[in-house]
């Protein structure tokens, strides 16, 4: 007898974001429960205690590289999947966060925080892809014309 | 010394990414800490520079569950700043708009977060299997609240059509037809739902909270009102900073809001109810009574009773608003830059939501400050743990991590909103 093929295992990873993608899955409010059924979703911490350890078959990621943590963190993540989509736009394009690729992000950090020498933060909010790439630097408003 | 330390890496079900630790000695609780890992995003310093008119969609993006919350506290601020009274429509459907995030919200924790902890499943998916009409009521009941976000606000995540001095669309009589079935369908579900979560088991605890919510002089408190606690503080937004403090515990990044006068106190559907059970329609009073739900609940795993109440309130509440709303004149009035400054607390989901802004004379942000709840009730949550691990210290340590879970997801905390004003790891000896 052919073993039955197994479920797709699915994963959900948050990175710096505002949670909003998670929910958006969590939004399929008529089609969540069947969905679920063609699933195994294996991590989805956002809304579920089990933990199924990898491989994946599919890893979607939200939320966009701030932390030298979350820098490794991708990079276990992609090991440990066959696919990987960016949903949304912080993991897509960096985020409202991402503001402070033109900012100083020492500054940034005294002016929330108290003791901003505790945080570990990186200088810049960077997509999914955008790692390994140089920052492209846009002008944050258009020269006045 | 027989020490025993009990570790949580990622606390499911809650937004945001925090952790647990517990650090027991010779029998007694030493330590419970709630580390908070979540990488912060700096909103308060990148809204600096910006114009008046951005600040509502970059303080949606602070938050995916409870955007709104971070528009009308931004909105209110600011329109208070520029000397701005919007008229009775535009206020009528800024209250709708809250009942949605409120509805929405709620079932997300109700159904989908919550009620898998007190029927022993670890999600709401798996517990469908067993329970599917109740996962399937909670998921409509969301929806709902979905719909009438994305009538108002153009979408439900990170809305759009909220704008300093009003809207920029507001909606026709018409348009409400299809939502006003929906809602009352809502309503009936929510009742069930609240008749179902009645029957959990609830643990015997009771807890001696300060609870502090807005009081409105006729409703149920949502935009508008006075700081209010059950220790009788009584105060407007603007004197918000002389009375609560964000304060650091040594060797932390932790920023705790304390009140000055008493330290730890609580926000949320408890302290909301507690202090305004007496502006809930009668009929919602009387369910409240039909279920059990005490006045005054210091139980904070009943917490979720009283997250369902507040849904059946914003239902009807949001009915009644459809029923009597007339289109304003025109969408919004304008509104003219001047150098002020701006105070404002709504009531999130999860709380009173301080924030503040400096303009200078051509509305750009100087300063902002922004309080979420997550943040008022992190000393609480930490006092609940400590308690909670106290009274179950001779559970199996499966049990006891995951009656700590649960002590954490009573207050529902939103860490990603927190996260942003605090990174918290705190120690006890």
């Amino acid at each position: 007898m052919p073993k039955p093929s197994r479920k797709p295992r699915l994963a959900v990873w948050k990175f710096a974001s505002c949670d909003g993608c998670q929910l958006t899955l969590l939004d399929c409010e008529d089609e969540l429960l069947a969905l679920a059924e063609q699933l195994d979703i294996a991590y989805f911490p956002e809304a579920s205690r089990r933990i199924i350890s990898g491989p994946y078959d599919l890893s979607l990621v939200e939320g966009s590289i701030t932390t030298p943590g979350d820098a490794e963190r991708i990079r276990r993540v992609r090991c440990l999947s066959k696919k990987l989509v960016t949903i949304g736009a912080c993991a897509t394009a960096g985020g409202i966060q991402a503001l402070r690729n033109f900012a100083d992000v020492a500054e940034f950090a005294a002016y929330v925080y108290p003791h901003p020498e505790y945080l570990k933060t990186l200088a810049t909010a960077v997509a999914m892809g955008a790692l390994d790439r140089p920052m492209v630097r846009i002008p944050q408003r258009l020269p006045a014309s | 010394m027989a020490t025993k330390t009990l570790r949580v890496d990622y606390i499911a079900r809650v937004e945001g990414e925090s952790s647990l630790d517990l650090e027991i000695r010779n029998g007694s609780v030493a330590a419970a800490r709630l580390s908070i890992f979540e990488p912060p995003r700096f909103f308060e310093a990148l809204l600096r520079g910006r114009g008046f008119g951005e600040v509502l969609d970059i303080v949606a993006r602070v938050c995916g569950i409870c955007p709104i919350a971070y528009q009308m506290s931004g909105v209110h601020a600011i329109e208070a700043a520029l000397g701005i009274e919007v008229e009775a429509p535009i206020r009528a459907l800024r209250r709708l708009l809250y009942c949605g995030e409120w509805i929405e919200s709620h079932a997300l924790h109700i159904v989908m977060l919550h009620a898998p902890d007190f029927l022993g499943y670890p999600d709401a998916i798996a517990m469908a299997k067993d329970h599917q009409m109740t996962v399937e009521r909670g998921l409509a009941l969301k929806k709902a609240g979905n719909e009438l976000l994305r009538l108002l606000g153009g979408r439900e995540i990170h809305p759009i059509n909220v704008r300093v001095g009003g809207f920029y669309r507001t909606p026709s009589r018409r348009e409400f037809a299809p939502i006003v079935e929906s809602l009352k369908r809502a309503r009936d579900l929510a009742i069930e739902t609240l008749r179902w979560v009645a029957s959990f088991p609830f643990p015997d605890v009771a807890r001696d909270y300060e609870f502090v919510a807005l009081r409105h002089s006729d409703e149920y408190p949502m935009n508008a009102g006075r700081i209010v606690s059950s220790a009788g503080l009584d105060i407007a937004a603007a004197e918000y900073e002389a009375e609560f403090l964000e304060r650091q515990v040594p060797h932390s990044t932790a920023l705790h809001s304390v009140l000055k006068r008493r330290g730890a106190y609580l926000v949320g559907p408890m302290a909301r109810y507690a202090l305004n059970r007496d502006r809930l329609p009668a009929e919602v009073r009387a369910l409240a009574d039909e279920v059990g739900l005490e006045p005054i609940c210091r139980n904070p795993f009943r917490s979720v009773l009283v997250r369902t109440i507040e849904i059946v309130y914003a239902c009807g509440e949001a009915l009644d608003l459809i029923a009597e709303y007339e289109p304003p004149a025109q969408p919004f009035v304008a509104a003219a830059p001047r150098a002020a400054v701006g105070y404002a607390c709504t009531e999130a989901p999860r709380g009173l939501l301080y924030h503040f802004y400096r303009l200078d004379p051509e509305g750009t942000i100087l300063d902002a400050r922004l309080v979420p709840p997550t943040a008022q009730n992190q000393a609480v949550i930490e006092e609940d743990l400590r308690a909670v691990a106290t009274a179950n210290l001779d559970c199996d340590e499966d049990i006891l991590k995951a009656r700590c879970e649960q002590s954490i997801r009573n207050h529902d905390p939103c860490i990603s909103c927190a996260a942003h004003f605090l990174t918290l790891r705190v120690r006890r000896t």
